[in-house]
């Protein structure tokens, strides 16, 4: 076998026919020279990228999931002889020069890396696991497996092209994707249909803007949040990086999220948030609309275009700053105790969207498509604070899907996330229920009680007894309710009542506040 | 720019599927929905609807159809892929140049003058000649025409030289490679005699350029066949640079089969070597008809008669012991 190989390469090299990377040298090739006929060269094989002025390359890692990495100089160094022969100008004994065979010196590596010709490499925003829908000029474009310049550049890993599907069967197809789940309100419904395909709009470029994170809020553990984002991730045939939060908060959640970024996958999840979430980065990546600056451990500070990320976060009840909830689609799905979920021949309906990618896939496609057709019209929603992105899925939800206004009931779920004491409210609601003592004159006493025995954390500082417990009750109650007797939470209605109470102790009548909960309907 | 009109009756006529020619035709109408300028998406649409007949056509079938109507046109809407192509080994058309001032002016006289093997026997005696030199006397062949794929056409070198001393005619084809007899696979998952999945002996790649290799070529002018003074000139320069070719075959047309000696260990080995390394990374940028790839490609048999061509398949040159293991 060699034989053949071999007599081939070396008729190359007799043939003069072997590629020549020339290396800068005190010999008359400078490092700008050297840099531009590399770039040049190694430039049409779409094998290493220039991402924020970084040569990137995709690596396959151990689980088989591709990833975007910067190339390191010391790398640079091997991956230079894949494209060429390295060669670099010396002086001959005569004087004159001569061209000889040599390796890349580091220092050559790090100096051609950091040389501005670097732009001649194709640029990348990122990568994707299955094809694209573009907009191109205003035209729709499949980009399949491979490389795409539009757009900032495209890397698209994998996939099957999925089938052109009517819209009717397309919003029928999606529609199955929700429906299993019990929403909150159907206004939390559409927010999922639009989750769904959000991330095929901002891939595609239909939208250039700002998307919101995806939050998964439920009432009780197992109520299928994760689950939900996973038929998007199965969806797009995306492995999510999935982040956790660290005991050290979220600067190191941070830095999780800067490195996910780099890998240049687009969708970051992070999974059961418990209490207060608060990142400014993840603030400042979602409202960026354009390049943020990442900076992992020694690897330098990459720009990255912050819009080809998108964000899941799951909580049994987040609670954030007032940015990162104006900045979020709060999606709320109940438990639904005893439910079956369908089956279908390939087993939930994950596996069965695992399955039927492409013909998922070719249902927001389809959608896309419809709303491209319309030409790309939106609502005047003005509800939150990314308008694009909510008045073009609004349109869609509405015209397309026909289902409720995006953004019904959102505003309350976002006041909810963004208000600690909300938040603690609507902990102590649930548990309530499950004590069955809705109805009942609850007392701070015995709201620190059942607080107690459902691990409910009070927020704000106090000291750790009986007294100091139910004054921080009261503090709470009053930021949740303000001067109203009444709070609405989550479809729970908290009332605080005045009851005036004999006291043995100092032997007269005292004005004792007391707590209703109960469901809003009732 | 042609008309739509053209366009719409080519889809109002779309013959049925199941035999009827809807394959063939779904091409004809996607190139003529392509220079009409429709999207490939209003085409793949458009057909859908007007397919009919007994056969299920897949969306793939179609948009297979759809992508090499625009590839073909160059109108590069439906971006199946800017596939990652492999990186050459080296620059083609300097090797190309290279080999072929190796070459230098040579014809088939210099080949034939070069060849380890006095060719001094008349032409119908190549088959007999060539089974006997470059095989063992119980290695497998398939000799037969194009279709043949029955057990019938694989038979033992020996056998084949036996019936064509008797005076049977030489069949046109050959695999070069020895096959196993026993059927096997083909990648439609069809039985056959002389699939890839038959073959015994991984020896041989043949090598043969359909066209004049793009490096050459004015990319004003359109793509034309290389001529056979090219092609001579080049095989002897590969001779030159001692490329283990075992046998150059003239195909009694317009070109000139090589039998590269690989040796490849196995199945797996030629996948990886021969396809993968040696097809992709350096013939095919050469100009080799990248089909040539599969292990159980066919080539010329040597000794049959061309009459619609009122020439010989001959053995231009030939060395049993090119890469010193053709024979054991």
């Amino acid at each position: 076998m060699n034989a053949a190989i071999d007599a081939v390469t070396s008729t190359a090299e007799a043939t003069g026919a072997s590629e020549i990377l020339i290396l800068p040298s005190n010999c008359g090739v400078t490092i700008t020279v050297s840099a531009e006929q590399v770039f040049s060269q190694i430039a049409p094989f779409h094998e290493i990228f220039r991402r924020g002025g970084v040569a990137m390359r995709l690596v396959e890692l151990e689980q088989g999931k591709l990833t975007l990495d910067v190339v390191k100089p010391e790398a640079f160094r091997s991956l230079l002889e894949k494209f060429g022969k390295l060669m670099v100008w010396r002086v001959d004994e005569a004087g004159g020069r001569k061209l000889v065979p040599t390796l890349c010196p580091e220092q050559t590596a790090t100096a051609l890396l950091a040389c501005e010709k670097i732009e001649l490499l194709p640029p990348v925003r990122g990568i994707v696991a299955s094809p694209v829908l573009a907009n191109v000029n205003g035209t729709p474009q499949v980009f399949g497996k491979g490389y795409h310049p539009e757009n900032g550049g495209l890397l698209v890993t994998g996939g099957t092209m999925p089938p052109d599907l009517p819209i009717d069967e397309a919003v029928t197809a999606l529609r199955l994707l929700v429906d299993d789940f019990d929403f909150k309100t159907p206004g939390d419904r559409s927010r999922a249909l639009a989750s769904i395909i959000t991330p095929g709009l901002c891939s595609g470029r239909w939208i250039a803007d700002s998307v919101p994170a995806d939050v998964a809020e439920a009432d009780q553990s197992q109520s299928g949040k994760t689950y939900r984002q996973k038929i998007i991730f199965a969806l797009y045939a995306e492995e999510p990086r999935r982040i956790a939060i660290k005991d050290g908060g979220v600067g190191g959640t941070d830095e999780s999220v800067s490195q996910a970024m780099l890998s240049g996958s687009p969708f970051i999840q992070i999974d059961n948030v418990r209490g207060k979430f608060d990142s400014q980065f993840i603030e400042m990546t979602m409202t960026a609309g354009g390049m943020v600056g990442v900076r992992v451990p020694y690897k330098g500070e990459v720009q990255i275009d912050a819009r080809h990320f998108h964000f899941f976060l799951t909580s049994n009840g987040v609670e954030t700053t007032r940015d990162l909830s104006n900045r979020s689609s709060i999606i709320r799905i109940r438990k639904r105790p005893g439910f079956a979920f369908r089956a279908f021949p390939e087993g939930d309906l994950l596996a069965h969207v695992h399955a039927l990618q492409p013909y998922f896939l070719g249902a927001v496609f389809a959608v896309i498509r419809a709303w491209g057709v319309a030409g790309c019209p939106r609502t005047n929603e003005t509800r939150h604070d990314f308008r694009l992105w909510a008045g073009a899925l609004d349109w869609i939800v509405q015209n397309i899907l026909r289902e409720a206004p995006l953004l019904d009931g959102h505003a309350e779920a976002q006041e909810r996330v963004s208000n600690p004491a909300l938040t603690w409210l609507r902990f102590v609601a649930l548990a309530v229920g499950d004590e069955q003592r809705m109805g009942q004159e609850l007392s701070a006493s015995a709201i620190a009680e059942i607080c107690a025995e459902h691990e409910i954390d009070l927020p704000g500082k106090h000291q750790d007894d009986d007294e100091s417990r139910r004054k921080q009750i009261g503090v709470l109650m009053k930021r949740a309710l303000g001067n109203d007797a009444v709070a609405r939470v989550d479809g729970y209605k908290i009332e605080r009542r005045e009851v005036e109470k004999y006291s043995e102790a100092e032997s007269r009548y005292r004005t004792v506040k007391t707590y209703v909960v109960s469901l809003e309907t009732a | 720019m042609i008309s739509p009109d053209r366009y719409d009756a080519a889809l109002r006529e779309m013959p049925e599927s199941g035999g009827g020619g809807c394959h063939v035709a779904l091409l004809s109408v996607a190139n003529l929905g392509a220079l009409a300028g429709l999207s490939p998406e209003q085409i793949s649409r458009d057909l859908r609807v007007h397919i009919h007949g007994k056969r299920h056509v897949s969306d793939r079938e179609i948009r297979d159809a759809v992508s090499k109507a625009f590839r073909d046109f160059k109108r590069g809407a439906l971006l199946t892929s800017s596939e990652s192509h492999p990186h050459p080994a080296f620059c083609a058309e300097r090797l190309l140049r290279g080999v072929l001032a190796a070459g230098d002016d040579a014809d088939e006289a210099d080949l034939w003058e070069c060849s380890p093997i006095r060719l001094d026997w008349p032409p119908d005696q190549d088959a007999v000649r060539l089974l006997k030199l470059l095989y063992l006397a119980e290695d497998r062949l398939f000799i037969g025409a194009r279709h043949d794929a029955g057990a019938v056409h694989i038979r033992s070198a020996a056998d084949w030289c036996k019936r064509f001393e008797a005076g049977a005619p030489v069949p046109e084809h050959v695999i070069p490679n020895p096959l196993t007899g026993n059927s096997g696979e083909t990648k439609d998952g069809k039985l056959s005699f002389r699939a890839d999945s038959c073959v015994a002996c991984f020896r041989f790649a043949v090598l043969e350029f359909d066209q004049t290799p793009e490096p050459l070529c004015d990319p004003r002018q359109p793509v034309t066949a290389w001529p056979r003074e090219a092609q001579c000139q080049f095989w002897a320069g590969a001779l030159t640079f001692k490329w283990p070719i075992a046998a150059l075959i003239d195909s009694g047309g317009k070109s000139i089969h090589a039998w590269l000696v690989v040796n490849a260990a196995d199945a797996a080995d030629w996948t990886t070597q021969v396809e993968g390394e040696l097809f992709a990374r350096m013939l095919v940028p050469l100009g080799v008809d990248r089909a040539c790839k599969n292990e159980a490609r066919l080539s010329r048999m040597p000794g049959h008669f061309r009459i619609e061509k009122s020439r010989w398949q001959r053995v231009l040159y030939l060395n049993p012991n090119a890469g010193n293991e053709v024979k054991p």
